[in-house]
This record gives structure tokens, sequence and C-alpha cells, in this order.
């Protein structure tokens, strides 16, 4: 591959894995972090809501009460979802088509508000992809050991209850840093004046 | 009582069988004495056992409890385990005032001790006490169950005992005495008639005596007539007139 | 003998309830079937045995004793363990690989005992069903193994195919393999032999001790928090056992000189807080006070053996009673691990001694005893402030 890539002295070679960032549309780029974004969130929401479900369906065999006061753990694993979506919402309303869509953007195109768009969406979508995991993940360990101490001690709710909420609330900043980050994303749509 | 022949004879016996009865009366009412007091003896110590024998076996049982408790069930091993008796109980016997008591002795076999590591992960030391304690309790119930058996028998030797007692003073010295009594009644009535009789023989005798006097004394008058025949006649008939058959013996 | 790894890993913090929550949430839910300080204050002031069995009516053994008028020490006790093993086989039907193997492993102390009791019974010509009956129902084997095992013949021979075909096919024949193996190789006797001449008692320490081992590396090989708190609940249990082998083998053959080194050593796991060096000085042991000396370098156990010393009125197996139950509360401290069903299960078996002990105590009129138990998940424990909550 290093002897090939060292021949090729054309610009339309590939120079190298670092032209995967140059290389890649930044449209491609957003919409990747729409589905980073939202797929990486409802992954920490599934997997927080397993977590939750598997423990709560095992305690509330010895202690029914707990079913239904405990499907709030479940509700906060959802809430991460939701972020995602709200999320992917937001960041699929900035994507917009060039006004004359043709094989070659037009002359005086602002290629830095391009890319900007573009990797602004995307990160903005890990963001809340990654911390929507972690959020989704330690809702889903708090909600299990919630369910549990609760089956034993209905006074343990309240308290675990509120580690869970500071735990939701790591999904919450991942949305307000991602929001911000895709504020200043707008994709240009005609060249410059 | 009648068929006693109301002899001087059976009356020398029976005044032999009433010493005898008396005698004995005498040496059985010293034996049931003895027994008495030797019964009383067990029966305070067969209380006293029994008395401590409740504690004990409810300590051995709750010991068990105990060791259960920490290591535990152990029953089936023990079961399970090789069943030579490394206990027996002998029997002796005892003596007392002639009756023979049985008297139960734990001896070991000398069988090895099997099932020594009971316990070994756990309550070993207390599967130990809970074995001290049910051979101890063991051999208390061997001691009971002596003590129980010698009572049981002196019991009934004791009864017995107190059985022949009762019948030598209330029936057979009474009994012997009424013989005795009857004979010595007898006897006099027998003497009382004899005497009668021994009378009567003798009014009779005297008549016969005045008559032959009279008699003799007319001979006499008719020898004095006659001359001398007199006295040879009377020396004739001296013992004639007494014919020793005459009279029945009188026996006393 | 090399313990099988873990099919699966059990899985950390994040991944643990993917597969093992269910049964986890089960037993951690079953937790609080355990009696309180209120039903043993209630149990410890009965006058009969009626009354007893009218409060545990009020408990979670209600059912279990329903169908009885009448109950017994014995009763209790078989009821109580009947519904622990429901419960058991509740949860191991729920389990899924390495759960279920870990579940598979705390059954084999008990099938060790069965074992046990099946040959030393058969070899005295016991009637085999009299046998199965006594057998300890959490050890049972498969139930194929079961109605095999009268169809052999009662001879030396029949012992032998009974060893040869079925035992060495249960679970702890591994174990009972090894144990032969290390005796024929020590003594040169043969199997037959050997099940004849050592002590049942001895055979079931030995091995009890492989079990423990074998347990040891395969919560080792599962790795994570449950290598953490049951290998610490197993290094506790391995060293309780080569402590009161020691102790209880003075004044039995087992402390002769001879034997210290060959047979005592022999029982002593090769896990634990005193493998090896304590061990190795616990060989050289033959009273009490050298027993101390050498437990004297342990704090964890100088604790306990002062205790024991003092000639207070706790014996040694209380204090380990105390102990293990404190160990075992703490395994249901944390949670994403395999300890708390050990845990629950051995703290179930302390609750039915418990219950035994205070029928028994009651039945016998022992009343001043009645309070000599170790409660589990008791608030009055000493490990615990008395604050409540």
């Amino acid at each position: 591959m290093g002897d090939n890539s060292a021949t090729c002295s054309s610009v339309y070679c590939n120079q190298g894995w670092a032209e995967v960032l140059t290389h890649m549309s930044p449209y491609g780029y957003a919409n990747f972090g729409v589905a980073f974004g939202l797929g990486l969130s409802i992954v920490g929401a599934a997997w927080g809501i397993w977590l939750t479900g598997s423990s709560l369906v095992g305690a509330a065999v010895k202690a029914p009460r707990i079913r239904s006061k405990n499907l709030i753990s479940v509700i906060f694993c959802e809430a991460t979802a939701i972020y995602g979506v709200i999320m992917a919402i937001i960041l699929t309303n900035k994507i917009k088509e060039p006004e004359n869509p043709d094989y070659y953007l037009e002359e005086g195109w602002d290629y830095n508000g391009y890319y900007y768009a573009g990797y602004g969406m995307f990160s903005a979508g890990l963001s809340v992809g990654l911390t929507n995991i972690a959020s989704g993940v330690s809702v889903g360990i708090a909600g299990s050991s919630c369910a549990i101490a609760d089956a034993q001690d209905a006074s343990l709710f309240v308290k675990i209850l509120i580690v869970e909420i500071f735990a939701s609330a790591l999904g919450i900043f991942g949305i307000i840093v991602g929001i911000i980050q895709s504020n200043a994303c707008t994709f240009p749509i005609a060249a410059l004046g | 009582m009648a068929d006693v022949p109301p002899t001087r004879m059976n009356q020398q016996i029976f005044k032999g069988k009433k010493k005898a009865a008396e005698g004995g009366h005498k040496l059985l009412k010293k034996k049931a004495d003895a027994l008495k007091v030797k019964f009383r003896d067990y029966a305070k110590a067969i209380a006293e056992t029994k008395s401590s024998m409740t504690g004990d076996s409810s300590n051995a049982f709750f010991s068990m409890t105990q060791a259960e408790y920490a290591a535990g069930n152990f029953k089936q091993k023990v079961a399970e385990g090789s069943m030579t008796a490394r206990v027996r109980v002998g029997a002796g016997v005892d003596n007392v005032a002639g009756v023979k008591l049985p008297v139960f002795t734990k001896y070991d076999t000398g069988a090895a001790a099997d099932n020594q590591s009971l316990g070994l992960v756990g309550g070993g030391k207390k599967i130990q006490n809970v074995r001290e304690k049910f051979t101890d309790l063991l051999e208390m119930l061997i001691k009971l169950a002596s003590l129980q058996t010698s009572f049981q028998t002196l019991d009934e030797a004791l009864k017995v005992t107190n059985r022949r007692v009762n019948a030598l003073e209330n029936v057979t010295i009474p009994k012997i005495e009424g013989i005795l009594g009857y004979i010595a009644r007898e006897l006099d009535e027998l003497e009382r008639e004899d005497f009668t009789r021994l009378k009567l023989v003798q009014g009779k005798k005297e008549i016969e005596i005045k008559r032959e006097a009279a008699q003799k004394a007319k001979e006499a008058a008719k020898i004095m007539v006659s001359g001398q025949a007199r006295p040879k006649s009377n020396d004739a008939d001296i013992t004639a007139a007494f014919d020793a058959n005459d009279d029945e013996d009188v026996v006393f | 003998m090399s313990t099988p790894a873990p099919q699966a890993a059990a899985g950390n913090i994040a991944t643990f309830n993917i597969l093992h929550g269910f049964p986890e949430a089960l037993v951690r839910g079953m937790r609080s079937s355990f009696l309180g300080d209120q039903d043993y204050h209630h149990l410890t002031q009965c006058e009969t045995l009626d009354d007893v069995r009218l409060n545990l009516t009020e408990t979670d053994y209600g059912d279990a004793i329903a169908d009885f008028n009448a109950i017994t020490p014995a009763v209790l006790q078989k009821a109580a363990i009947e519904k622990l093993v429901t419960e058991f086989k509740y949860l191991r039907t729920q389990s899924v690989e390495p759960l279920a193997t870990f579940l598979d492993f705390i059954t084999y102390e008990y099938m060790i005992e069965n074992v046990m009791l099946l040959l030393k019974g058969a070899l005295s010509g016991r009637d085999i069903n009299e046998l199965i009956e006594q057998c300890h129902p959490l050890g049972m084997f498969k139930e194929s193994t079961m109605r095999s095992i009268p169809t052999f013949e009662n001879s030396a021979r029949g012992y032998a195919d009974l060893y040869q075909t079925v035992l060495v096919d249960t679970p702890v024949g591994p174990y009972f393999a090894m144990f032969l193996q290390e005796s024929s190789e020590h003594q040169g006797t043969d199997a037959r032999h050997v099940l004849e001449e050592v002590e049942i008692e001895i055979i079931k320490s030995s091995l009890i001790k492989y079990w423990i081992e074998d347990f040891y590396h395969f919560v080792q090989k599962i790795g994570g928090e449950t290598a953490d708190i049951m290998g610490e609940l197993l290094r506790v249990r391995a060293d309780t056992n080569a402590i009161n082998i020691t102790l209880n083998s003075f004044g039995t053959p087992l402390n002769e000189p001879a034997m210290r080194s060959s047979d005592r050593k022999r029982l002593y796991p090769a896990v634990g807080h005193l493998y090896p060096a304590g061990t190795t000085e616990l060989t050289e042991v033959s009273n009490e006070e050298e027993l101390g000396r050498v437990l004297d370098l342990f704090p964890q156990y100088a604790a306990i053996w002062s205790m024991h010393a003092s000639g207070g009125d706790k014996s040694i197996d209380d204090v380990f009673y105390e102990r293990d139950v404190q160990s075992l509360e703490l395994a249901f401290e944390s949670q994403f691990h395999f300890g708390v069903f050990y845990a629950y299960a051995k703290l179930k078996e302390q609750e039915i001694r418990n219950l035994v002990w205070i029928s028994e105590c009651i039945l016998q009129q022992q009343k001043d005893e009645i309070n000599k138990f170790v409660p589990v998940f008791s608030f009055h424990s000493p490990w615990r402030g008395s604050k409540r909550r």
C-alpha cells in the first residue's frame, strides 16, 4: 500500500487515511452525526432498560408492589433515547440542500462554512450519542439497584431515585453541548455573494 | 383339729411344733425388718437417681441439640458406623438377708471407638460433649435398672416374708395352740373319767369287803362253833379274793 | 484436577445484568423472606410448638408448614429444607452459564455428603431406598443416577461397579477419584478397602477440601467482583475448615505425630489466608495451646481464638457461625456478583438451624439457651450499630 501511495502523484489519488476527513462530503458527515447521535442514544437507552428491566422483573417476583413505581427508572432510560431523537431532529433540520443542485458545487461556494457545518454536526451527534450511552448505562445500573433496594425497603426508593436523576442529568449535559455545537452550523445553500 | 388323737405323744409333738413356729416367726420377723430397711434404702436410691436423671437426660439430649446446631445432622453417620458394642452390661448377684438381688454393671468390651473424627469440620467438641453426657446417662440408666430390678425382687421377697410372718402369727401358731388346748382338755376329761370309775370300783369293793367280812364273821362264828378249821381257810383264800384279772389296769 | 473454565464471563457492572440480572434480583428479592428480629422475638416467646407453628404461618414459611397439623423440630427442618431446595431449584432453572455452573458448585457440597452416605450405607448393607430418603435434597443426583443405584447387587463386586459406573459420572466423582488415587498412592490399598477402612468423616473432609479448592479456582476464573467476594468467602471457609480440623483432631488418632503430617495435613485446603504458611504450622500443632500460638499470627483468627480460649459462653462453632453470617451478609452489600447466591443458600441454612434450635429449646424446655443462635440480617447483630437505619 505504501509503495502504491508513494507512486501515485495525481491529485485524484488518496494520500492516506487522513484524507477520509477531507474527502468525505460534509453532507455525509452531518447525516452520520444524526445517525450516531440517535443510534448511540438508543443503544444507551436500550442498555439501561435492559439492566433495569431484568432486575426489576426479578425483584418484583417477591415484591410485586415495586413494579409500577420502578417503571420510572425505565422512563429515565427512555429519556436518553428521547434526547437522541430531539438532537437528531434538530440536526436533520439543519441539513439543507444547495439551491441549484448540480454535479459540481457552484463557483465561490462557502467551503469553510460547508465543512464547518459538516464537522460540527458530526461532533454534535457524537457528543450526544456518547454521553447518552454513558447516561443510559449509568441510569440503568442505578435503576437496577433502585429496584432491588426498593424491594427490600420502600424508603430507599426516593433516595436512589435522586442518584438516578443525577445519572440522567449526564445525558442533558450532552444534549446541551450538542445543541450549542450545532447552533453555529448552517449549511451554505448558495455561492457567496 | 379333730383328727389329731388327743394323746400325750401328740401333745409333745405339738409342743415342739409350737416352739419351732415361734422360733421361725421370730426369725422371719427379723428378716422382714431387714428387708424393709433395704427396701427403703433402695426406694430412696431410686428416687434420688430418678430425680437426678431427669436433669441429666434433658442435659444430654440438649447437648445433642447443641451438637446438631454446630455440626449438622450426624445421626445417620453414627448409624452407618460399625455396629460393634463398646459397652456391655453384665449381671451379678447381691445377697440381702437371703434374697438374691441382681446387680447390673457396665463394662467396656474394648472395641475400638469409631466415629472419633465426627464433626471434624465443625462441632467436634460439641459431639465429644454429647458422647460424654450420654455415657454418663448410660451409667445412670444401668444403675437405675439395677436398682429397679432389685427393688422389685425385694418387694416380692418382702411380701412373701410378711405373708409368712403373718401366716405364722395369725394362722399356724393359733392353730397349734388350739390343738394343744384341745389335747389338754381331752386328757383332763379322760383323767376325770378314770377317777370316777376308780371311785365307783372302790365303792363296790368296799361293799364286797363288808359282805365278805360279814360272811367271815359268820363263818368264824361257825368255826368257833365247829372247831379249828378257821385259820386254814383264811390262809388259802386271801389272794383268791383279789383276782388280778378282775380289774382293768389304770393307765395314767 | 483442572477446574473447567467458565463458559462465559460473568460480566462487569454494565454487562452483568444482561445475563444474570433476573436471577440476581430474584435472590435479592428472596432476601426479604428471612425471618426478622420481630419474628425471632415472637418465636422465642413461644411456649409450645403449636405456638411456633402459628407464628410461622405469618412468615414466609407459612406455605411450607401449612400441610402439617403438628410440627416437631424434625418436621420443621424437613419442611424448611424443602422450601430452600424449591427456591434454589427455581434459581437454578432461571440461570445461564456461568451462573448455572456456579449454582451447581454450591450443590456439590451436599452431593459429597450424599455420596458418602450412599457408599458407606451400601457397604454396611443398608436398604438403598432408605438411604436415598436420608439424602440431602439439595445434593440429589440426576433421576437416572438415583434410579440406577438400587440395581447394583449387594456384594463387593456390586459396589465396585456402583462406584466405577455411576458415582464416577456424578459431578463429585472427580473429587472422589482424586481422593482414592491419593489414598492408594499413600497406603497402597485399593478403592474398596479405602472406603471400608477410612472413617467417613475423613473421606468427607478430603472431598470437601477438593471441592473448596475447585470452587475457588472456578470463581477466580470467573473473575471480577465475583472473584473478590466469593473468593474471600471461600478463603475464609477454607481457613475455618483447617482450624476446625486441627481443633477437632485433638484426642483422636489424627493427632498422633505420624498422622499429623501425613493424614491431617492432607485435609487442609490449599487455598485461604492460612495457606501455605499457616497450614504448615498447623501441621505441627498437637494441642490447643500450640494452636492458639499459631493463630495468634493471624489477626482475624486471633480474635476468634481468644473467644474460644477464654472459655466464655460461646463455643468456637458459635463464633465461626457469627463470623460466617457477618461475611455472608456483606456479600449482599455489593451488586453484580455471584456471591449472593452462595450467601443466600448459606444464610438460609443458618436460619433453618436457628429454627430447629428454637423449636428444640421450646420442646426441651431450655428457655435459658433459646437466644443462643445467630439471627440473619438482624439489626441487633454486634457488627451493626444498634441504631435502626
